[in-house]
């Protein structure tokens, strides 16, 4: 063994590299993503209106006293109703389930073949919080929020739904920490962004293309536990232009371009973020081998 | 007066092998016995043998199973094995500032 702590030091920091670099997989779930994306675009096919301004249910929902309840309103975009709006609400309901799952299997099997496993819990917990959103949350909110309104509160629907919604959070995490002393540090950290996180997703989720959102949710958890710079960088350009898909209206920006718009032309960045970050990752995984 | 570096310094783990076994191990969820022979570059006998200490000294887990019919054996650092690592690491930080300083 070497005597020198410097050269010690340094092999084992190569050490480190060598098996981050090895066990790296990032490149499947962005062009897994960025595929299901694209196939996406069809599905944004405007409704035809009748002429003369008659009103329009804009997705898939009923009436529940008296107020509009659409279980897949997270996905529509805002601004016009849509031709298929039960076929996308599916549609990104089973991508972002099959996704997920098909994501945590690539990393098992990955492992079988490298020898090296990427620990997928973080990624599994987060998404899977990040889904109860769309799957339980905003049902539920809808739910509550029509209820509420019925009733004739003086408090808003939708702010009285968030609001029930965090004191269930807290109320499941004061039982969780009193149960298991010993995690009450992490579950004074993790409960607090994990209630914030779930707040400005299901407040986000009432402008639409909120699949974004958990995608993001999920790279993000993905990149830390893969300890990649390149990869955070992508998850980090992908949040960007989701939050810009949520919040802004594309047609906007192309339209200002001067560029010809098109079915489906909003979800058209975060699907390139998604599909060049993938095609990056495989030239970096490619390199890394060479080097090796 | 403070305490010298190499106090810091668990036999167990200062060994060149081992401490390159639990550097890959803690940065995977566990790593194949085959990967961390071809990447450390050691025997089966050696590489068994440098997994056995660490294993009575509960710094690893080995998990012995399969893959179709082939026989594979999985390893994965304990919490004891992090600490163990990150102590062993202080140290050597501790006596390459100690070095540069004097």
């Amino acid at each position: 063994m070497t005597d020198d702590p410097k050269v010690l030091l340094e092999e084992l920091s190569g050490l480190r590299k060598r098996v981050r670099h090895d066990r790296h997989g990032y490149w499947f779930p962005l062009l897994l993503f960025g595929v299901l994306t694209f196939a996406a675009m069809p599905l944004y096919a405007p409704k035809e209106l009748p002429v003369g301004g008659v009103h329009v249910d804009y997705g898939v929902g009923w009436r529940l006293f008296g107020t509009y309840v659409d279980p897949f309103r997270l996905y529509y975009p805002v601004i016009e109703p849509l031709e298929h709006p039960l076929a996308l609400g599916l549609y990104w309901t089973a991508v972002l389930v099959l996704g997920f799952l098909a994501t945590v299997r690539w990393y098992r099997w990955r492992a079988q073949r490298t020898g090296v496993e990427t620990p997928t819990r973080t990624y599994a917990v987060a998404t899977s919080l990040a889904l109860a959103v769309p799957l339980v949350g905003v049902p539920v909110l809808w739910f509550v929020s029509a209820t509420v309104n019925i009733m004739g509160w003086w408090l808003n629907g939708a702010r009285t739904a968030v609001a029930a919604l965090l004191l269930v959070a807290v109320v499941v995490a004061i039982v969780a920490m009193r149960r298991n002393p010993s995690r009450r540090v992490a579950l004074a950290v993790c409960v607090p962004a994990v209630l914030v996180s779930t707040t400005l997703l299901v407040a986000l989720s009432m402008v639409g293309h909120g699949q974004f959102l958990v995608l993001a949710v999920g790279l993000l958890a993905l990149a830390w536990v893969e300890r990649s710079t390149l990869f955070a960088v992508i998850a980090l350009v992908f949040t960007i232009s989701a939050l810009l898909t949520t919040l802004y209206t594309m047609e906007n920006v192309f339209w200002r371009l001067g560029l010809p718009q098109f079915v489906g032309d909003d979800v058209l960045l975060p699907a390139a973020v998604l599909l060049l970050g993938g095609v990056a990752g495989l030239a970096a995984q490619a390199v890394s081998r060479e080097q090796h | 007066m403070t305490e010298h570096p190499t106090a810091g310094i668990d036999e167990t783990v200062h060994q060149r092998h081992r401490l390159g076994i639990l550097t890959i191990a803690a940065e995977a969820k566990r790593v194949e016995f085959g990967y961390l022979k071809s990447t450390l570059e050691l025997t089966a006998g050696n590489l068994s043998r440098h997994i056995t200490v660490l294993e009575e000294a509960g710094l690893l887990e080995v998990e012995k199973g399969y893959d179709g019919k082939r026989p594979k054996t999985w390893v994965s650092i304990t919490n004891k094995g992090r600490e163990a690592l990150a102590a062993e690491m202080a140290a050597l930080r501790a006596l390459l500032d100690r070095h540069d300083r004097g």
